[in-house]
């Protein structure tokens, strides 16, 4: 079963439901009034519509519906998490008392059972809800496991094992169309190159945190791949893309921006900071518009938040060392009504745009 | 497609499996960091969950700090040392952006001299509430260099551990400047620093932990209740070759 297709399925499904609401008011209010004969065919239509998704797909048609499933799903989500605590917690039980061997095959053994279940979950045609489910235990599964046989074999660290995480959540997003997993997973590699490359220079791997420039490489061709494989990939995937993109390099700039940083050693270190929260000013507005371009509610979002964080912080160095803080606030309360403006004018235009 | 991108994915747990094993078989191939008997004072038995029957050691370790202070750098880390292990020093402490210079820069992993019952416990540790007999005494990048400054193995093992440097402009407990600006070394941490106990040792000590412990830590053991022969091997990492009990009079072995 084709993931893209159930969701389409569904959003045709919301639509129709959307339609004939509207359709009832119109002909509440006499604005228009469709034949015994139309009213008669369109419902076959739509009737014969609908119950072959629901057939194909297993899509919710009706209100009651839909909230069935999301209560299952939060019964499954709840069952599933108290499910694993078991399975975990009888582990440590018995752990002690199993061989090296045991240990090995249990750990590897974990992460694959998950996959072949959500593979099994898939082939049943369930929903896309419980297959993501399963898929995102076994990443989590492997992310245990690794860090367990790490500890059972003591072996030191190594920044490899983001590669592992990584790619494992990036195949599985890709076989299942899975966005959470894909944005875990390109994390993930972003943060592989930052701890190679600092690795590399002699520095713990680990460390990259202290060197978030590290990140921007990653992230700005996160950001760049819908644009490389343009028409290739999926909407939702190039929207995980670019967010992972964005989310990524302006928090690495965020962190360079309050800590100061060593690639511009001719600056003060007031000087530097500085430099990089107007950067991230700068980026975040500019994540802002290409959001608003592609109508992307959610990169925009990213972008307003990301630019409402570089001002305070900038704000924050500019005043409150001098400044009484009542006043300081009341400041920081009048920029963001000053924003509040700006975006009011900018939804504005946006709206009129659309009506036109 | 879909079912190459799941084989692929089982792929990539199967080999970082693989890879574990792999590395485990090389390290235990030769015991190049060294072979030593350390005991509950310097391998604390470590709780990590209630119910759980895993045990866990980890290693206590002490190093002869600056100011001869319970906790704060290593004395001997001094910035020629610091640049030896790879720290690059040649800004100027006086200069604007010496602090965020030094400040931003992350640890480095290095290979430690850890030496047991030796000259440093006796000169520092006699005076120290500190039990642990295991001592840091040298840092380096090559651990060959290491082996060949520190050849017994009886009482030297090196490890893997992470250094990292501090910019000291302002002293920690009033806040006040000092004269000028300092250089100083951390250890900041030996990895691995806790040693899975397999079976049949891990039943061993799992007893002695049933029948009452002073927990991980160890700084308040007296009377050590059982030795552990620890070996580290060809990747310097850890791992227990056998559990002696020791009698509580503190002679002989169960």
């Amino acid at each position: 079963m084709d993931m893209d297709a159930r969701k389409k399925a569904q959003q045709r499904v919301d639509r129709v439901a959307s339609f004939r609401s509207e359709l009832a008011e119109l002909e509440r209010q006499g604005v228009l009034n469709l034949t015994p004969e139309q009213q008669s065919h369109l419902d076959a239509h739509y009737d014969g519509l609908l119950s072959g998704f629901q057939q194909q797909f297993g899509v919710d048609v009706t209100d009651s519906g839909k909230q069935v499933s999301w209560g299952m799903r939060v019964a499954s989500l709840l069952g599933g998490a108290a499910l694993i605590a078991a399975l975990v917690l009888f582990l440590h039980r018995i752990w002690g008392n199993l061989p090296a061997t045991v240990q090995v095959a249990i750990l590897t053994g974990a992460p694959l059972a998950l996959l072949a279940g959500a593979e099994a979950a898939f082939a049943r045609q369930a929903d896309r809800y419980y297959v993501g489910l399963l898929a995102l235990a076994a990443g989590v599964a492997f992310v245990m496991e690794l860090n367990a046989l790490g500890s059972v074999l003591n072996l030191a660290d190594s920044p490899h094992v983001l590669l592992g995480w990584g790619l494992f959540a990036l195949l599985v997003a890709y076989a299942y169309g899975l966005r959470l997993l894909l944005g875990a997973g390109l994390v993930l590699l972003c943060a592989y190159t930052a701890a190679l490359i600092l690795s590399f220079q002699g520095y713990y791997w680990a460390g990259f945190m202290q060197r978030t420039q590290l990140l921007i490489p990653g992230a700005l061709l996160l950001y760049c791949i819908p644009w490389l494989t343009r028409g290739q990939g999926s909407d939702d995937f190039e929207f995980v893309y670019r967010a992972c993109g964005a989310g990524t390099g302006l928090s690495a700039l965020l962190l360079l921006s309050t800590s100061g940083d060593l690639c511009c050693g001719g600056l003060r270190p007031g000087a530097v900071e500085a430099t990089y929260q107007i950067v991230g000013l700068l980026f975040s507005a500019a994540v802002v518009f290409h959001g608003v371009r592609l109508s992307r509610k959610g990169l925009v979002n990213l972008g307003v938040a990301a630019f409402i964080v570089f001002l305070f912080v900038r704000l924050h160095a500019w005043w409150w060392q001098w400044m009484p803080k009542y006043l300081f606030f009341l400041l920081i309360g009048l920029t963001a009504i000053g924003l509040l403006l700006v975006f009011r004018r900018i939804r504005t235009r946006l709206l009129e745009g659309a009506v036109v | 497609m879909r079912r190459v991108l799941l084989a692929a994915a089982a792929g990539v747990v199967l080999v970082a499996s693989g890879w574990g094993l792999v590395q485990v078989w090389r390290n235990r191939s030769e015991p190049r960091g060294g072979r030593i008997e350390l005991t509950e004072r310097e391998l604390g038995l470590e709780v990590i969950a209630a119910e759980s029957t895993a045990t866990v050691l980890r290693l206590n370790w002490n190093v002869l700090r600056a100011g001869d202070k319970e906790y704060g750098p290593a004395a001997w880390l001094d910035p020629t040392k610091l640049s030896e292990l790879g720290f690059d020093c040649g800004v100027p402490l006086s200069k604007p952006s010496a602090r965020s210079h030094y400040t931003s820069m992350p640890s480095r992993p290095v290979f430690l001299a850890m030496e047991y019952e030796g000259d440093a416990w006796r000169k520092a540790g006699a005076t120290k509430k500190v039990k642990s007999r295991l001592w840091a005494v040298d840092a380096a990048r090559d651990p060959d260099r290491l082996r060949q400054q520190y050849p017994d193995r009886q009482h030297y093992i090196i490890c893997r551990g992470l250094v990292r440097l501090g910019f000291r402009d302002r002293e920690a407990g009033d806040g006040t400047s000092p004269p000028a600006p300092r250089l100083e070394g951390w250890i900041q941490s030996i990895y691995p620093d806790e040693v899975f106990v397999p079976l049949p040792y891990g039943r061993v000590l799992r007893e002695l932990r049933r029948t009452g412990s002073a927990g991980p830590d160890t700084s308040q053991v007296s009377e050590p209740r059982f030795a552990v022969r620890v070996c580290w091997g060809a990747n310097y990492e850890p791992w227990v070759e056998g559990v002696r009990v020791l009698s509580t009079t503190g002679a002989g072995v169960k």
